[in-house]
């Protein structure tokens, strides 16, 4: 049985294969007239020309140069036509002397085979201005091609780097997800760029040609162009920005500028770099030396990097205090010295603020009473109030991939760590630190409901073509706090202006503004040493990280601006400066009008 | 009695033609090497003929005396070297895309996995006859039990090959070969199915867990869809339809050039699929460039040889009374038709391609001469057997 069982088996495996050569060979007459038809009537993908990025005022962001490239036939590394393929590199090399003779065989070898049948890129741009003395030599050899390839350039280089993001060659991954790279050849890798990919790239065109036995076209059967007037306009005035990139020279952090509806006029991360050295690839070296750096020029601080908020979170926890279990009137009479499950929780100022209510909390950042309230409260409403607020959360940014953060409660802790909440936690987290992780957008958003009383989504795009960027707020402030929003504002209004405001001494912007400073510790600081440590006698990576986040004009909001400034020690000390000048550029450019 | 004429003849029938082969399907890598019209040629020549000098060789001498020195000598000799060619230097062992397959001497390449195969067969023989015998309903737990240390020694081989030579064909061959062999050296047909059905698990999980095989999974899916889906009623076709997207280059190639070819052939040296477009059309491919030029015809003209050849040996297998001989030869036949099946079903699309070349077909040293000791050992075994 079992013998016969296998010899079965065999006769009908054989049997499949002979029946499956026989249809391939005589029956299946189909593909071969598909074929036929393959042969005559060629099908053209045209690649659409990427569109071009503006600014508010249509300064060119990211464009397209004209160029060309270069390419090389197939099998010329054999013996037989070595010497052709030397002949070319070298009045290559002689003509474009900036080419270099290794990168050129290299990128031969890599596509050459012998079952390849098409010219292989050999230098991927050379500018017109470059090719057009030579094109007349070039174009004549029978081994070479000249085929235009326009490429995308940044005229202001590392300016916004990290927003506007840049272009590079697609992937096998990008092609899996966008066939249409397969023809274009380069994709939006980061930022703006990447956001709006789909849109730029624009649509392939197509085209229908009969050929003849040798491949040459006979005549045009079809023709439909690509789509490619696909022009973004952003809300960035170029000028803001720059003049802003000076502000923070030699500095690590980010910023945004914006208006209250959620427009940004000026975003920033640094270090940047020049977006134009991604296009054509970049050495190895030079990637590592970025990527290996303690300052990650690679993130974008502003969508990507998690800070504690420090006591920037305190205008909205104090809004949440004074609208849930306190009321406006509620005081503490802090003495520095708080004692919490036998830990030591002290406000930064030594001698305490004594009689402190919310007004005062604010404007002087009294530790003790945020302590206190958080102990009344209690971590699960203070970690669900937050959450509605927008922490934890993206802003919906036209960015990707933005980072949400943490907001730390009970249940977080048990799910990341397996371990309990204590009480300390608690208090850790109304003075922003501890757990609790924003990023420098998240904060400006928050200042911008304090402001508005509307939580808004920040956006870069103004126009998608002719099409202007919907513009959308959430009204999630419940009637109670809209009611009380004016407390926290004049507090915040008295960080910037009253002599006991924690940023007053160190602004001197025209436009009277309101906001608060933060000063997020990077290291835990033993709060029972005797002598406490001044931020200057740290070393730079242990610093705490500068928070200055405000609005203006207070009269009528306008702008929101928000800097944070890693390792940058105290906040108003650090960002009080360059706060002041944004706010003095934006009445220079005429953005704001009354002071 | 003599050793089986016939069989003999088949084989030299089919080294013979890989002779025309190596010449009429290497055009496009002559032109393009520029090296001489008859490089292949003579190369392939003087395989063919050390082949059938192998052969008729070891047909003379006596099976008691001779084939176990020589089984053994295959399969430890070949097994030292496989595990030494990762510390051996570059000048002696030739690396190709990372895979350390090929041993240097004298001028010539050697892959030790061809020689391997006919050893492993015959350590497998020798071992099953003394230690397998019938399972006389010993139960499933029993079975596994006895069958445990060829599974070490087979993943052992299986590591060398399938990782440090990156040849996952020979593994497939070997595998099937060990399988089957068991159910003639007598396990129960459950055993079988068990081993079958965990096997077939391991490769469902293996494809799964990368992404880049199951694309390649789907890639040859795309190919061989429709000829499977006109057979399904529309509702499960349309579930199972995946969009034909750039054709994987080889087999759509392959099956052109057996299109090409259709019933007669373009007659020889008139392909034009092995001008460059087939890769590798005189090894792995050849039977795709032999269906193009000797058609439909030609191509089951070799089947039916290959075939009777097959026949030739398991009948040898059912003549000779020592147990060792039967399985033997048995095993050396399986591992001929699962190399020729391999290859076979990947050209015409029926599975993925799997590089693995024909026997006796395929340019190549190795491979003739590691199935030349196959097939000269069981005409020695032949000898035993009465043929009448």
């Amino acid at each position: 049985m079992k013998v016969k069982f296998i010899i079965l088996l065999f006769a009908s495996v054989w049997l499949a294969l002979i029946v499956r050569v026989f249809f391939l060979a005589v029956e299946s007459n189909i593909y071969y007239s598909k074929l036929s038809i393959k042969n005559t009537i060629k099908h053209e993908k045209i690649a659409p020309v990427r569109g071009e990025i503006v600014d508010v005022k249509n300064r060119p962001i990211a464009i397209n140069k004209l160029g060309f490239k270069i390419q090389l036939a197939p099998h010329l590394l054999t013996k037989k036509h070595k010497n052709e393929f030397e002949e070319e590199v070298a009045l290559l090399t002689k003509l474009l002397p900036s080419l270099d003779r290794k990168k050129i065989v290299k990128n031969y070898r890599k596509k050459d085979s012998f079952y390849n049948h098409n010219f292989i890129d050999v230098v991927q741009f050379i500018p017109y201005e470059e090719m057009m003395p030579i094109y007349s030599i070039l174009n004549l050899r029978e081994n070479m091609k000249i085929v235009p390839a326009p490429k995308r350039y940044y005229p202001y280089k590392n300016i916004a780097a990290h927003m506007i993001g840049y272009v590079a060659r697609a992937n096998k991954k990008d092609i899996d997800k966008n066939p249409v790279l397969e023809l274009i050849g380069y994709t939006g890798k980061t930022g703006i760029e990447n956001y709006y990919n789909n849109y730029l790239q624009g649509i392939p065109g197509e085209r229908e040609i009969k050929v003849n036995a040798n491949n040459q076209e006979i005549e045009e059967l079809y023709y439909k162009s690509p789509q490619e007037d696909t022009k973004l306009t952003l809300n960035m005035d170029i000028e803001l920005q720059k003049y802003i990139s000076a502000l923070f020279l030699g500095k690590v952090g980010a910023f945004v500028v914006m208006k209250t509806d959620g427009s940004i006029l000026a975003a920033g991360s640094f270090p940047n770099y020049d977006l134009n050295i991604f296009v054509s690839g970049m050495s190895y070296k030079m990637y590592n030396k970025l990527a290996s750096s303690l300052d990650h020029p690679f993130t974008n601080k502003l969508t990507h990097g998690l800070y504690p908020p420090g006591s920037s979170i305190k205008p909205l926890l104090g809004l949440l205090y004074i609208t849930t279990k306190l009321s406006d009137k509620w005081s503490v009479d802090c003495r520095s010295n708080l004692r919490i499950a036998n830990r030591t929780f002290r406000c930064w100022k030594e001698r305490g603020h004594h009689h402190t209510d919310i007004v005062k909390a604010i404007r002087e950042s009294c530790d003790d009473y945020f302590y206190k309230g958080s102990l009344i409260l209690g971590n699960q409403m203070m970690s669900e109030g937050l959450k509605r607020y927008g922490f934890g959360k993206k802003t919906g940014i036209d960015m990707p991939n933005e980072f949400i953060g943490v907001v730390p409660s009970r249940l977080w802790k048990l799910r990341k760590y397996n371990r309990s909440w204590n009480i300390g936690e608690t208090a850790n987290m109304s003075i922003g630190q501890g757990d609790f992780l924003v990023t420098p957008l998240q904060i400006a958003r928050e200042t911008a409901l304090i402001a508005t009383g509307k939580l808004i989504t920040p956006h870069f795009a103004k126009y998608i073509g002719d099409e202007p960027y919907k513009i959308e707020y959430k009204d999630i402030l419940t009637p109670l706090e809209k009611r009380k929003l004016p407390v926290i504002r004049k507090a915040m209004i008295q960080v910037c202006n009253s002599p006991h405001g924690t940023a007053t001494q160190y602004l001197h912007s025209k436009v009277r503004i309101a906001g608060k400073t933060g000063t997020a510790q990077v290291i835990g600081i033993k709060q029972d040493i005797e002598k406490r440590r001044l931020e200057h006698e740290l070393s730079y990576y242990n610093r705490s990280h500068a928070w200055f986040t405000s609005y203006g004009p207070t009269r009528k909001p306008q702008y929101i601006v928000t800097v944070m400034i890693e390792h940058g020690g105290h906040g108003g000390h650090a960002a009080g400066s360059i706060v002041s000048d944004i706010y003095n550029k934006l009445l220079e450019l005429g953005y704001i009008k009354k002071r | 009695m003599g050793a089986d004429r016939q069989l003999f003849t088949l084989v030299s029938i089919l080294i013979g033609l890989s002779i025309i082969l190596s010449y009429t399907l290497t055009t496009y890598t002559v032109l393009l090497f520029g090296v001489n019209e008859f490089h292949f040629v003579i190369r392939q020549s003087i395989f063919a003929f050390l082949g059938i000098g192998i052969i008729y060789t070891l047909s003379q001498l006596n099976p008691d005396k001779w084939l176990k020195p020589i089984g053994f000598t295959l399969f430890f000799g070949s097994l030292i070297l496989m595990i030494a060619m990762p510390f051996l230097p570059e000048t002696i062992v030739s690396e190709v895309g990372g895979a350390k397959r090929w041993i240097k001497i004298a001028g010539f390449s050697l892959a030790p996995v061809e020689f391997f195969k006919v050893g492993f067969v015959y350590f497998l023989a020798w071992s099953f006859s003394r230690k397998l015998g019938h399972h006389d309903g010993m139960g499933l737990k029993n079975e596994f039990k006895r069958f445990l240390p060829y599974a070490v020694i087979f993943i052992m081989a299986m590591f060398i090959i399938a990782f440090l030579q990156k040849d996952l064909g020979q593994v497939v061959v070997l595998g099937a070969t060990l399988l089957f062999m068991l159910i003639f050296a007598g396990s129960s047909f459950r055993f079988f199915l068990t081993i079958l059905g965990g096997i077939f698990s391991a490769v469902v999980v293996f494809i799964l867990t990368a992404e880049h095989r199951i694309l390649r999974i789907k890639s040859w899916w795309s190919i061989a869809q429709n000829s499977v889906l006109e057979l399904l009623p529309d509702a499960i076709a349309d579930k199972l339809r995946v969009p034909v997207e750039v054709e994987p280059y080889q087999i759509g190639n392959s099956l052109n050039a057996i299109h090409n070819g259709g019933f007669f052939g373009t007659g020889l040296a008139n392909g034009t699929f092995k001008l460059g477009f087939l890769s590798e059309v005189h090894t792995d491919f050849v039977l795709a460039g032999l269906a193009e030029e000797f058609g439909f015809v030609g191509l089951l003209f070799v089947v039916v040889v290959f075939m009777w050849m097959l026949q030739r040996i398991f009948k040898v297998a059912n003549r000779v009374e020592d147990t060792s001989l039967y399985l033997f030869s048995i095993g050396i036949g399986l591992t001929l038709a699962f190399s020729f099946l391999v290859n076979a079903y990947g050209i015409s699309g029926i599975t993925p391609i799997k590089g693995i070349s024909v026997p006796f077909l395929s340019y190549g040293g190795s491979a003739m001469l590691g199935a030349s000791f196959g097939v000269g050992m069981v005409l020695m075994a032949s000898k035993k057997a009465d043929m009448s």
